[in-house]
């Protein structure tokens, strides 16, 4: 296994407030892993400084022992919380444009996936219902033969049938030695498919393990342990 | 990368900017028709078509002015949204660095706008064009030239050539700090908590009022005012006013550009 990702002593404040203290913990290839926390407990901040999107108030993040930049985004495939797209493109316009920027972006399987969903490559985005936004913005996303996965609350917002389609999307289009990283709150929806789970409170790390481990030590479901950490 | 980023960023804007041109090309037809039914006496026959060419006159030069300032305002409304807004989770994510996304903003901004401003020059000299009949180029070139050249050689004291080559020049830079000042303006605004639309507007209060102190200021050191101006003694204004004002706004122009590469890759605040 390689490590994918460090963070060490990773510190982001917005003024006074701070989203991230002091997280440090590794990430390695090969594994699916729940980034579990409750609103405002820093899981977009992390996302966010790992994609090069925010700067660190301190400490360090690596992608692959290098620092985010250049080369950490042609193997990071990120699915933000919100729609990022120009809603006035068709579908073929957004293909057309990962393909000619992401290296590893696979336009055979994009088109499959479209075809399987119903989805005109025709259609501009702006024409369509949300949900069908977000399965465009996750085809683009599981299209590219990426290392690392990071998804943003991907299930969040849309209808439970929605919801099957993305996890069965995910499952169904990752490479075995790539990692996928999915931000939450919906724990009992994906818990099946975790291998390994960050719990993250108030900024802070507060458990990184494997779904087995915990099962076994906590004799509970990751959903019940959650909400045991997580009691209001 | 860098051609795909010029492609990628030329396409996504040109529908709205073809547009605005076409509106032009629209507008001037409409102003030249305006003109040339004034010139050819239309207006003195009767009150309807004289009140229509004026009021078709009025559009054009509405129009002109306007169609610039839309220009303007959709290249940057372009950049904010594909920089600092939702759009901009793409663009910074797109694994090129962040001084060729930059670079590319600005230079196809830069481009856009000296194409509006070619345009629109042309626009108002196909106006004189139709306006004097047909005669106005044959004019110009035959009588009109010799005295413009003379008159700049006694007024700046300088060549019609040089007088021309310090305004296309001026042009440009003019053009290019614009887009610039707008471009630190996001680029300071979005590193703070809140409005940060405000805070951008703030900021490009303050980089104004530094270009405007730093040219008063140089005016000052060679102790040319107002008066001066008013007086007609424009030979120190063209030989240091202008060429100073030239050189403030370069140097500001590539402090701005230094902060915003600084920023965009050092300081990034996509909250």
């Amino acid at each position: 296994m390689n490590t994918l990702v460090t963070c060490k002593e990773l510190t982001k404040a917005y003024g006074k407030k701070t989203a991230l203290n002091r997280v440090s913990l590794e990430i390695e290839s090969g594994h699916i892993i729940g980034l579990l926390g409750p609103n405002g407990s820093g899981k977009t901040t992390l996302i966010k400084l790992l994609n090069g999107l925010l700067t660190p108030t301190s400490g360090e993040i690596y992608v692959k022992k290098l620092p985010v930049g250049i080369e950490s985004k042609k193997i990071i495939s990120y699915l933000p919380d919100q729609t990022y797209l120009n809603m006035n493109n068709t579908v073929k316009e957004v293909i057309d444009y990962f393909s000619a920027f992401y290296a590893d972006f696979e336009v055979e399987r994009a088109y499959g996936m479209l075809d399987s969903l119903h989805i005109s490559p025709k259609d501009r985005l702006k024409t369509m219902s949300k949900g069908t936004k977000e399965k465009v913005q996750l085809i683009l996303v599981m299209s590219r033969r990426a290392e690392l996965y990071v998804l943003d609350e991907p299930i969040a917002g849309v209808d439970p049938a929605t919801r099957d389609y993305i996890l069965q999307t995910i499952l169904t289009n990752y490479d075995p030695g790539a990692s996928i990283l999915i931000s939450t709150h919906l724990i009992s929806d994906i818990e099946n498919i975790l291998d390994q789970v960050i719990f993250i409170k108030d900024g802070e790390i507060c458990l990184q393990a494997s779904v087995d481990d915990i099962r076994m030590q906590h004799q509970k479901s990751i959903d019940a342990l959650f909400r045991e950490v997580f009691k209001c | 990368m860098l051609g795909k980023l010029i492609k990628y960023e030329f396409k996504h804007t040109s529908k709205t900017m073809f547009t605005t041109f076409v509106v032009l090309a629209f507008a001037t037809l409409m102003g030249s028709i305006a003109l040339y039914q004034v010139d050819r006496g239309a207006g003195d026959k009767g009150t309807f078509l004289e009140i229509i060419s004026a009021a078709m006159l009025v559009l054009y030069f509405i129009a002109i002015i306007g169609i610039y300032c839309v220009d303007f305002i959709y290249l940057c409304y372009h950049y904010h949204k594909t920089m600092y807004s939702s759009q901009g989770y793409l663009t910074h994510t797109l694994p090129v660095s962040p001084t060729a996304v930059f670079n590319v903003k600005i230079l196809t901004a830069f481009i856009w706008m000296l194409a509006s401003t070619a345009l629109s020059t042309l626009s108002v000299l196909i106006l004189l064009q139709a306006g004097s009949g047909g005669e106005f180029f044959r004019a110009f070139a035959e009588f009109a030239w010799d005295d413009f050249t003379r008159t700049v050689k006694d007024l700046f004291g300088i060549s019609a050539g040089h007088l021309i080559f310090i305004c296309i020049l001026t042009t440009l830079l003019s053009i290019l700090w614009y887009i610039m000042w707008v471009a630190a303006s996001m680029a300071i605004g979005q590193l703070f908590q809140g409005s940060r639309i405000g805070f951008s507007i703030l900021a490009g209060f303050c980089i104004y009022m530094i270009n405007q102190i730093a040219s008063t200021a140089y005016m000052a050191v060679f102790s040319y005012t107002l008066n001066d101006l008013l007086n007609g003694n424009l030979k120190p204004f063209m030989n240091h006013v202008i060429g100073g004002s030239i050189g403030i706004n370069a140097v500001l122009l590539v402090i701005l550009y230094v902060i915003c590469i600084y920023i965009n890759k050092k300081r990034l605040n996509l909250e």
